[in-house]
């Protein structure tokens, strides 16, 4: 019982705080719109040609001739209609094309993630185990490399000698062969909805397309997901539950994957968040690389036209998921580990 | 680790620098390098064979020779030089924006843990604020409102940097804070203003200069992304992220050195600060130490 109310406060607690956050990003985001150059009557006047007249009028129709404070409000009631303004360059609701484009970069990120903690965690045991020995410095230098490595540099590299050099990969453009039956969109994600459809050569095609942009962005993160494998792991290889299962002479799968690796994988979890936010500003980069159509491109597209309703759109999104993802892992965090509940 | 810190001598300090540098190579190599790459950055317009900006239209996209080491670009600009050159803009651009943010940082995030109260939770609500947007986002959201220039770029690449520093600056102070000698220095008579300057920063600053280190890395991936995206310095300006996207255009049609070079250079410069970043972690941290 007071264990179940526990656990309510804590989820409550976290809840709570996550709004006033929200709120400094909302306001963050206003103000962002107004100190970038350029005025919005203007833009959303008739053209070039437009007179001051016209101009004037449209400021006052888009409110922007009230205080800043009712601004803001509308602002705000805007957000909560869903209303995020229209995009000059698409000619639609950004919500709208938010919406169409995120599942493509959502899915990259996503196969990132799996890629790289595919990655780090067993290099991260290994140099763990061996941790002084060369085998460490070797690892540690090679996820080094990889997190010095600006996106677009890997992207290009990875390009050039998967796709240029070797012919393995598919041209670096958009999510799926254009000569391939493209599935009907039901989530959004190429991979699921190929695989709903039951059509194997969009799958294969979505696949291969995928494979270099999430190889890319799995590359630059490899490096702190490792660190944090390999410090965590050191620390419970040290502790004496693990001590007592070697000297009953369990085998290595046990005493480091069941013992070892369950219990150093907390503190990996808790910096997921940061991880993906650190992906999702690379993200912009790699998709510009790959000409991939998803929200940072989107955004950046956006940004270069001066069209400042997608850009807005876009940072409150990823403000958000940032937020959601930071969340989750943390409630998570305490339903896994009661220690974090009390403080 | 305060223990360590009133015991070590600085002569201490430089036995036990050696000794893990001579323990881990790789540190090691980026320890000295980064040197080189300094003076590289300062000598460049003398030992570049070429004027980096001027266009040789007979001589275009040609291979590495011993004459063009890096090969010419579309235009017949030496690579090597342009390379070179830019050496001294990216290195710079990192240099000032670390500055600024370890200032900036280490006097916000050590204010709000000396004053505690409102102070801190407002500079603690304000650093989780920025660090919920994807850093990189903020800085081209930076850079487009500032407009194109190399002071945007600087200010973005160090506003990138600063709830980095102001946390760390935070954290040591708090923990300095209530250090014994600290008690003591206040018991003696020091005054607030002595015992920040004299006894809890000079005790805080090994571990910001490793966050200095890292930061410079990044920062310089920071500027040279920004520009690769098509913000703030524009071409014909030698520098390596508009000198990869320039080279990028060129990659798949054979002309690798475009871009190769240039992505080398950054990759290495990264590479160099973050290994000395981890290196000095090494020589400081004495939990690290085996």
């Amino acid at each position: 019982m007071t264990r179940n109310f526990e656990i309510w406060r804590f989820i409550l607690r976290r809840l709570l705080g996550v709004l006033p956050l929200l709120i400094g990003v909302g306001i963050f985001t206003f103000i962002l719109v107004r100190v970038l150059p350029g005025d919005p009557a203007a833009y959303y006047a008739t053209g070039p040609l437009a007179t001051q007249e016209e101009i004037e009028q449209v400021r006052s129709t888009l409110g922007l001739d009230r205080p800043m404070v009712e601004q803001l409000a509308r602002y705000f009631k805007d957000i909560a209609a869903g209303d995020l303004g229209h995009s000059l360059v698409t000619g639609q609701l950004v919500s709208r094309d938010l919406r169409e484009r995120f599942p493509a970069s959502f899915e990259l990120t996503f196969v990132a993630m799996l890629l790289a903690l595919s990655f780090s965690i067993p290099l991260g045991i290994v140099a763990a185990i061996r941790s002084g020995s060369w085998t460490d410095h070797v690892i540690r230098f090679i996820g080094t490399l990889g997190v010095s490595m600006p996106a677009f540099v890997a992207g290009i590299v990875l390009i050039f000698i998967f796709y240029f050099k070797l012919g393995l990969a598919p041209e670096p453009i958009d999510r799926i062969d254009p000569f391939v039956l493209k599935p009907p969109r039901v989530t959004g994600l190429m991979l699921v909805d190929s695989a709903m459809a039951a059509n194997l050569p969009a799958f294969l095609s979505a696949l291969t397309r995928l494979f270099l942009p999430a190889l890319t962005m799995a590359v630059i993160v490899i490096a702190p997901l490792m660190r944090m494998t390999r410090a965590s792991m050191i620390a419970v290889l040290a502790s004496d539950f693990i001590r007592t299962a070697r000297a009953t002479g369990m085998g290595w799968w046990t005493v480091y994957v069941r013992y070892g690796l369950r219990n150093a994988l907390l503190p990996v979890l808790t910096t997921i968040g940061f991880v993906v936010s650190y992906q999702l500003g690379a993200n912009v980069v790699v998709e510009k690389v790959f000409a991939w159509p998803g929200v940072g491109s989107y955004a950046l597209n956006s940004l270069l036209a001066t069209d400042y309703a997608p850009v807005q759109g876009y940072v409150l999104l990823m403000a958000c998921v940032y937020v959601v993802i930071n969340t989750s892992v943390d409630i998570l965090h305490a339903l896994v580990d009661p220690r974090v509940r009390i403080e | 680790m305060s223990a360590e810190f009133e015991s070590s001598s600085l002569a201490d300090r430089a036995g036990r620098a050696l000794h893990v540098l001579a323990r881990n190579p790789v540190s090691a190599a980026a320890f000295f390098f980064i040197p080189t790459l300094a003076a590289v950055a300062i000598l460049a317009p003398w030992i570049a064979l070429y004027d980096p900006n001027a266009t040789d239209l007979d001589h275009v996209l040609q291979g590495p020779t011993h004459l063009h080491w890096f090969g010419t670009d579309q235009v017949g600009r030496d690579v090597f030089s342009r390379v070179l050159v830019a050496s001294r803009l990216d290195l710079a651009i990192a240099l000032s924006a670390v500055m600024l943010s370890f200032l900036v940082g280490t006097v916000v995030g050590g204010a709000a843990a000396l004053f505690g109260g409102l102070p801190d939770r407002l500079v603690g609500r304000l650093t989780d604020l920025l660090m919920t947007f994807p850093l990189f986002v903020v800085a081209m959201a930076m850079v487009a409102a500032l407009g194109n220039s190399i002071q945007s770029i600087v200010f973005a690449s160090a506003v990138v940097n600063l709830p980095f520093f102001a946390r760390l600056a935070r954290s040591e102070i708090s923990v300095l804070r209530s250090q014994p000698f600290v008690e003591a220095a206040r018991a003696g008579g020091n005054s607030e203003l002595h015992i920040l300057f004299g006894f809890m920063i000079p005790n805080a600053l090994p571990t910001l200069t490793v966050q200095v280190s890292t930061g410079l890395g990044w920062a310089v991936l920071n500027a040279a992304s920004l520009s690769f995206i098509g913000l703030g310095i524009r071409p014909p300006t030698a520098e390596w992220g508009i000198m990869v996207a320039e080279g990028a255009a060129n990659i798949l049609s054979g002309f690798w050195w475009l871009a190769i070079f240039p992505a080398a250079a950054l990759t290495l410069t990264v590479l160099c600060f973050n290994l000395l970043g981890d290196g000095l972690r090494d020589v400081i941290d004495v939990r690290t130490r085996r």
